[in-house]
């Protein structure tokens, strides 16, 4: 009896076998199921067939971003054009867009449409981009930044063909 | 050399009875934080089918996708719900704004969820398209589903990092 004890307290081990064999098949298993890029949407604002009659007063800005190659032209089209941004080394300037936009928002903080008025032949990629750069704008504030929304009703529209908007 | 190593080994074995156990106290540590590592992570995953033949667009949008009619565009065709529809070189130098096949597609899935009725709310659809598609096939795609009462777009990307200012 004695002996017995003596000899058992370096030989008492947790018995891991069946946790490992746990281990290893969940392990591949939530490998495999994990989702690392994680998918989000955008929403695109498409016009109910209507929504314009029933509108109580033509509205005092109705702002357009004009996409032509890799310049941008932001646009009332109420009124005359805002601003034009141009683009630089193949590249649209996206950083002076969204300085513009918020210059436009300052002004008229409760607007938060937007149309953009695509090319042809705009690649999807750019058309994403630009909806990004249009309805948000980090600013920073001391250490931190926030996100301010700028125009997160985004339609699409055709590019007009001709320069007369633009003049 | 190795005589003296041997030879506590085999008086280890007489001691203890049998073999030096394999150490598995950090091969412990790291399964157990990997498996809640990953079972935090899978927490949240969405039904989207993760096809290699769609290179999405990156946004920083956070809007979580929702389970509606999925509508896949890759380089070669248009799927509907993993069906294909439309061969996209079919389509090439069509003037109408309209795509016939995938016009029939949608009415029968909108007919099914029905959408045809007067006053039905309008449906929505999530398209998945690939990152050098034109706005060309982009526009004519969103026309064909906004005629079919699928008028509630959204776009479906990858997120990424926000970056600073």
């Amino acid at each position: 009896m004695i002996q017995g004890f003596r000899r058992r307290p370096k030989e008492t081990e947790l018995n891991i076998t069946t946790f490992m064999n746990l281990m290893v098949i969940l392990v591949p298993f939530l490998l495999i199921t994990a989702v690392f890029s994680e998918i989000t949407t955008l929403q695109l604002n498409l016009p109910q067939p209507g929504a314009f009659a029933d509108e109580p007063q033509k509205p005092k800005l109705q702002l357009e971003l004009i996409i032509r190659g890799n310049d941008l032209l932001i646009n009332n089209a109420v009124g005359k054009a805002i601003e034009r941004v141009a683009g630089s080394g193949g590249e649209m300037d996206l950083k002076a867009l969204s300085a513009a936009l918020y210059k436009v928002k300052l002004s008229n903080p409760d607007h938060t449409e937007i149309t953009l008025l695509l090319e042809q032949n705009t690649k999807y990629e750019r058309l994403v981009a630009l909806m990004d750069t249009v309805r948000s704008k980090m600013i920073a504030s001391g250490i931190t930044t926030e996100e301010v929304v700028m125009f997160p009703d985004i339609s699409i529209g055709d590019a007009p063909d001709d320069e007369e908007v633009e003049r | 050399m190795n005589m003296p190593r041997f030879a506590g080994r085999a008086a280890s074995i007489r001691k203890h009875g049998r073999g030096v156990g394999l150490n598995l106290v950090s091969l412990m540590d790291i399964f157990t934080i990997l498996v809640f590592f990953l079972l935090v992570n899978s927490s949240n995953v969405q039904q989207m089918p993760n096809s290699k033949s769609v290179k999405l667009p990156q946004s920083t949008s956070d809007r979580l996708p929702e389970e509606t009619l999925l509508l896949l565009v890759n380089q070669e065709h248009i799927l509907v719900q993993g069906q294909p529809v439309v061969r996209l070189a079919e389509l090439e130098g069509g003037e109408e704004v309209l795509i016939e096949p995938l016009l029939k597609e949608l009415q029968h899935h909108a007919e099914r969820n029905g959408l045809m009725q007067v006053g039905a709310a309008p449906g929505e659809v999530t398209i998945m398209g690939d990152r050098e598609i034109e706005y060309r096939l982009l526009k004519r795609i969103v026309a064909t589903c906004s005629l079919a009462n699928y008028s509630s777009v959204s776009l479906a990307v990858i997120r990424k990092a926000r970056e600073k200012v």
